[in-house]
């Protein structure tokens, strides 16, 4: 949802029902629209389970872009030209990395909430396999230290998108400037001392 | 390799201009699109609120109106009852509004198009080449900015099936006028008809079953593009048929397919028949 909209009290996925005229759906008036995963997603299945058990489905019509480049179609639009959008997003992404969007609170989920309740977020591992750890035995911690979240990884395909042309080293070396201190943990201080020296 | 030094940034070019045209004419295209919606709303609650049998009952009149043949109204009933029973009506009344107003936009636009065209060989040899490129473009360029502009749904599905199934109507009304017998036109001429007059009275009906050969084209263009429509949200037949092929549901996307092809059967038929009269009367001894 962009925060352009005059919509501060919206916090929670409950209170939509309140804001369905800022969302309204052009083609079926007095109901608004959420923009949920293209037909066949497995996020398009879950989001209509969800829309029935918040109960929202009386006030906003479950849309379905019918493809995933309509749907970043039709939030890029909106947010160019500053109009409410509300709907399913997921990340890492470059519409998240571009596009300032406020994640509408859900409760965790419990045995008694079924549907109604917050997508659960994915834990993404490092693997190597034990013959790569003794073979590259200088790579191992660094592997071990190597963390991004998922924000940092939208912010990047956010920046190749903006940047026509910009290829992955120059979104590598755009990262190494901007979030030194995420990577300098990555590696020994001297190595991070001779990148600093060498950027 | 192709030198890069002749490379030119079309596409920057394309998405600088539509930016420009989003950021600095979106409340503009939103009040056009607004326009056309109400139009379509309105269409599509009239032909809801006939019931089914009255809808079999019209359209059946319609063929025997087209064709003065009772077999082709059996037909149209036959395809309209095999619509109902595979549970897809709402659905064929909500593609078919989509469809009815596109053909009429189509008319609108084209008819006077082609006209121009027949006048004008110059306009003719710049026209011939864009409605080429709009036939063979490939739909998703022009639906992705059409969405950014329209909004996702009809409209933007309304837009896309204009332009894909304009160019035949404008091509056949070009060439039927164009067709017009010289001496025919020599001998209204020679009773002193005016150019206008002329054109309403003698090249226009003359034309007229190569014009509707032309809406008959543009219709079944039309119906050929419901699928590609459903894939920017335009709800019907379309998103049926979408849904059964994402979730490989093959028989669901059969009976929507089956659907698409009966009302193809229907909208076929009667304009034919209706080009086939014209013929009998006008065309050619």
């Amino acid at each position: 949802m962009s925060r352009w909209s005059t919509a501060p009290n919206l916090t929670t996925v409950q209170d939509l029902t309140k804001y369905k005229d800022l969302f309204a759906d052009p083609e079926q008036p007095g109901m608004g629209r959420f923009m949920n995963c293209p037909i066949g997603w497995g996020c398009e299945q879950k989001n209509n389970n969800k829309l029935e058990a918040y109960g929202l489905s009386e006030t906003f019509v479950n849309f379905k872009p019918g493809s995933g480049a309509a749907l970043d179609a039709a939030f890029a639009s909106a947010y160019k030209r500053g109009k409410a959008v509300v709907g399913y997003y997921w990340e890492p992404t470059w519409i998240l990395g571009m596009y300032d969007m406020v994640k509408l609170q859900e409760p965790a989920c419990t045995d008694a909430n079924a549907d109604a309740c917050a997508f659960p977020s994915t834990a993404a591992h490092t693997t190597a396999s034990g013959q790569f750890v003794k073979d590259a035995d200088v790579l191992e911690d660094f592997f071990r230290n190597y963390k991004t979240s998922s924000a940092q990884v939208s912010s990047i395909l956010g920046y190749l998108q903006a940047n026509e042309g910009a290829t992955r080293d120059d979104a590598a070396m755009n990262f190494l400037k901007t979030e030194e201190g995420s990577w300098t943990k990555w590696v020994p201080a001297d190595v991070a001392a001779k990148i600093k020296a060498a950027l | 390799m192709f030198p890069e030094t002749l490379e030119w940034p079309l596409e920057r070019w394309v998405n600088q201009f539509l930016d420009w045209l989003i950021v600095g004419y979106g409340d503009q295209f939103e009040a056009f699109s607004g326009v056309i919606l109400r139009i379509l709303i309105q269409i599509e609650s009239m032909l809801r609120a006939i019931p089914w049998w009255g809808m079999i009952i019209i359209i059946a009149a319609l063929a025997w109106h087209a064709s003065r043949r009772w077999q082709l109204s059996l037909l149209v009933t036959i395809c309209l009852v095999l619509i109902g029973s595979l549970g897809l009506w709402d659905m064929a009344i909500q593609t078919m509004a989509l469809m009815i107003i596109s053909v009429l936009i189509s008319i609108l636009v084209g008819l006077p198009v082609g006209v121009l065209m027949a006048n004008s060989n110059r306009l003719r040899s710049i026209l011939l080449p864009v409605l080429d490129a709009m036939q063979t473009m490939p739909p998703f360029v022009y639906l992705v900015p059409a969405v950014m502009l329209f909004g996702l749904g009809k409209v933007s599905a309304i837009v896309a099936t204009v332009i894909f199934a304009i160019p035949p109507l404008v091509r056949l009304t070009d060439l039927g006028i164009r067709l017009v017998d010289a001496d025919v036109m020599e001998a209204s001429r020679s009773f002193g008809t005016g150019r206008l007059k002329q054109l309403i009275s003698v090249q226009i009906p003359l034309a007229m079953p190569n014009i509707m050969a032309g809406i008959n084209q543009c219709t079944m263009m039309a119906l050929g593009m419901v699928v590609v429509a459903s894939m920017i949200g335009a709800r019907g037949l379309g998103e049926y048929v979408l849904t059964g092929i994402q979730r490989l549901d093959v028989g669901k996307g059969m009976a929507g397919g089956i659907a698409i092809v009966a009302l193809a059967i229907i909208f076929d038929r009667i304009t034919q028949a209706y080009g086939q009269r014209k013929m009998k009367t006008h065309g050619p001894k």
